[in-house]
């Protein structure tokens, strides 16, 4: 499903050189859920960015179900992420002004489905991700677990093959943290491909991880 | 490919999102573009109105000069004009200013010869309910409107007493007042018979203020100015382009005073603009980032940002366009109005003939609109091209 | 679709609809009519005079174009008056005092 050969990924600046990550290899099968662990600046969020296709590797390649998203030229790669990945991100990044139902469209915008369709597929995941009840308010009026939950339900609505999660429970209790946990079991189940990139000991000995990276200074430690 | 409603909405509600940003934005805009369309309208009419005046003057004028001074032309020089080739016709003309010292305004005062048949008939068009032949009874006059209206105030409904100069008075009745059609041309204007304009300025009546030339073919204007100069070199010619070419260095003059502010007033709004722009606020940056790493590509995002700045900068576009129209032709253009009449003492109304000028208006169209999209999508097409990763960490 | 959607169709269509009918209106009522230009032109076949009485450069001079036999074609047009040389102390006696009047 995912496979990184040989990948190294530097940003250069006049000044300096920053390796972030230096030759990584991995082998991820649909269906399987990876935590990606290290401190951070040790170049998760960077795979993470990789295999999104949202940066390109300086050598090395990277192929997601089949495409080389590290050769795919812009449009394609947009429409790639479109179809096949949802991404969590940190600190949610929902547009503060616009409602639930309109934050978790965003992602349908580019395709142009006609409307029904695009009612249909924001309720389903309005319910399984239980946020139905405030599809009309202004996520900038949210509790933290409910921004969570509108953040999942984005990045479900595309009903991607690959979730993406960058430090999803930094900003979480204990309890809503499991709630993720269990969210996340779910999708498992459901056949979903999972990237978690954590450094949240709650991750590290859950039964349904089937690997665990751990990176230090974008080198890879197991 | 299926228009995407929801890109506009979207670009609609981020608008609405950035509030008075917007709003300033829209306003500044719109106040711009209303100024120069003014301005373009005022001098695009005034343009057409002159360019229908001048067609219509003599080829040429002739005065005659007396140490550097215009002094008044002998009429037996209308006969050696007269045979100069090429020479279709040649008019001494009795003209000049009459100065109302009661309302501190100056008339034009010109003498004609009401008694050829040709003269009434054409007379008769251009003045409002009056019969010609009065004028040849030397006691009647026609005036302008804003003669007419002056009088009135100062009670002369029906004749007014002009002071000669021997200081006699000299009765002249009111038969009527021009056609309100040509009130640009004719407001100040006086038209009374040649024997009273001698007798009102006390000139001899050998004498003519100049002398106009018509010319039937225009082609030959060089060459008759230049015997015209060699049979009386005191004599000054001004010729039709003369006055042409005059006009339009005025108008040159005016509109590049109020381009010079406006260009000076359009530059820092783009600067502000600019500057605002090319450094994409963070928040913006982060946004953009967002929307690549849910799936929108970069056409989308550049799509969804001009619909954002065309549907400002449209909407500014046409409403200034209203606005200017409006306060050009109907509330006949305060403050603006002053630049452009000049410190004449009977002004007109300012009912300016409406003229459409379509070039001017896509000239207009294409210094704002483009000009602003432009300067929103370069900078988001400069962010969107960046790697998104630091939307994930 | 949204109701601001709506709201923002509805205004461009109604701007539109306005300029259209401002255009028009001032098209057919307040362009120059091929008579008034025939009656410009037999006026002025008449009197001969130039200018429109809106440019008189200044209040005592009108046709100046006519009347003023150094500054109108000599120099630019922006040099109306020369400070000293044209300015009289004392009114002369035929002057009213009074600054002309300004019409609306």
């Amino acid at each position: 499903m995912i496979v990184l050969k040989n990948v190294c990924k530097c940003y250069e600046t006049e000044a300096q050189r920053i390796d972030a990550l230096r030759d990584i290899s991995l082998h991820v099968k649909a269906g399987e859920c990876v935590i990606l662990k290290g401190a951070s600046g040790s170049g998760k969020s960077t795979i993470l960015s990789l295999i999104a296709g949202l940066s390109k590797p300086t050598t090395g390649d990277v192929v997601v179900d089949g495409k080389r998203i590290s050769k795919l030229m812009e449009p394609f790669s947009a429409h790639f992420r479109r179809e096949n990945i949802g991404v969590i991100f940190q600190r949610y990044h929902l547009i503060a002004t616009l409602s639930v139902r309109d934050n978790i469209a965003l992602p349908l915008i580019p395709e142009n489905l006609s409307a029904q369709v695009m009612e249909k597929r924001v309720e389903e995941v309005m319910e399984l991700c239980a946020i139905s009840h405030k599809s009309s308010a202004l996520c900038r009026h949210l509790s933290g677990g409910e921004q969570q939950r509108v953040a999942i339900a984005r990045a479900l609505v595309n009903e991607p093959k690959i979730i993406i999660a960058d430090e999803p429970t930094a900003n979480l209790d204990a309890v809503l943290s499991e709630q993720f946990i269990e969210t996340m079991y779910d999708l498992k189940k459901s056949g979903v491909t999972l990237l978690i990139a954590t450094h949240d000991s709650q991750f590290f000995n859950l039964l349904f991880v089937d690997q665990q990276i751990e990176l230090k200074n974008g080198v890879m430690l197991s | 490919m299926k228009f995407n409603l929801y890109l506009l909405e979207f670009a609609l509600f981020s608008l609405i999102r950035k509030g008075a940003k917007t709003l300033f934005v829209f306003l500044i805009l719109t106040f711009l573009i209303f100024l120069l369309a003014s301005v373009l309208f005022i001098s695009d009419a005034i343009k057409h109105e002159l360019n229908v005046s001048v067609a219509h003057l003599p080829e040429l004028t002739l005065q005659r000069l007396q140490a550097g001074k215009q002094v008044n032309v002998p009429l037996k020089r209308v006969e050696p004009l007269l045979e100069i080739e090429g020479v279709a016709s040649v008019i001494p003309r009795v003209w000049g200013y009459y100065y109302f010292k009661v309302a501190g305004v100056n008339f034009s005062v010109v003498g004609i010869d009401a008694f050829e048949q040709s003269y009434k008939e054409s007379l008769q068009k251009v003045v409002d309910a009056y019969d010609v032949k009065a004028l040849e009874k030397e006691s009647g006059m026609i005036v302008g409107a804003g003669v007419k209206k002056i009088l009135e105030e100062n009670y002369y409904q029906d004749f007014f007493n002009f002071v000669t100069a021997d200081g006699k008075w000299k009765r002249m009745h009111i038969m009527g007042s021009f056609n309100a059609d040509i009130s640009l041309q004719a407001n100040d204007m006086i038209l009374l018979p040649k024997k009273s304009a001698y007798e009102i300025f006390g000139m001899p009546e050998n004498e003519a203020t100049d002398v106009v030339v018509k010319v039937s073919n225009p082609e030959e204007i060089p060459t008759i100015v230049s015997k015209i100069n060699q049979l009386y070199p005191d004599m000054r010619v001004v010729t039709k382009e003369d006055i042409r070419v005059s006009y339009q260095n005025i108008f040159d003059y005016k509109s590049g005073f109020f381009l010079s502010l406006f260009v000076v007033s359009a530059f820092t709004f783009f600067m502000i603009i600019y500057d605002k722009l090319s450094g994409l606020s963070s928040e913006e940056k982060r946004e953009i980032g967002i929307l690549k790493a849910l799936g929108w590509s970069m056409d989308d995002i550049l799509k969804e940002r001009f619909y954002e700045s065309f549907i400002l900068c449209f909407g500014a576009f046409l409403l200034a366009l209203a606005l200017s129209m409006a306060y050009v032709f109907f509330w006949e253009a305060p403050l603006l109005r002053s630049l452009f009449v000049g410190y004449s003492t009977l002004k007109p109304s300012f009912e300016l003939p409406f003229y459409f000028n379509m070039p001017m208006i896509v000239l207009l169209f294409l210094l704002s609109v483009p000009v602003y999209i432009g300067s929103v999508m370069i900078p988001s097409w400069r962010a969107a091209m960046l790697d998104a990763d630091e939307v994930l960490r | 679709m949204a109701r601001s959607t709506f709201f923002l169709i509805g205004f461009f269509i109604c701007l539109s609809f306005f300029v259209v009918v401002e255009f028009w209106y001032l098209y057919s009522t307040r362009s120059m009519t091929q008579e008034a230009v025939n009656k410009k032109a037999l006026f002025i076949a008449h009197v001969g005079l130039p200018d429109l009485s809106l440019v008189g450069e200044t209040r005592y001079v009108r046709h100046r174009s006519l009347s003023d036999v150094f500054s109108i074609f000599g120099d630019s047009p922006e040099l109306l008056e020369y400070f000293p040389s044209t300015f009289v102390y004392h009114y002369a006696p035929y002057v009213s005092t009074s600054a002309g009047r300004v019409e609306p």
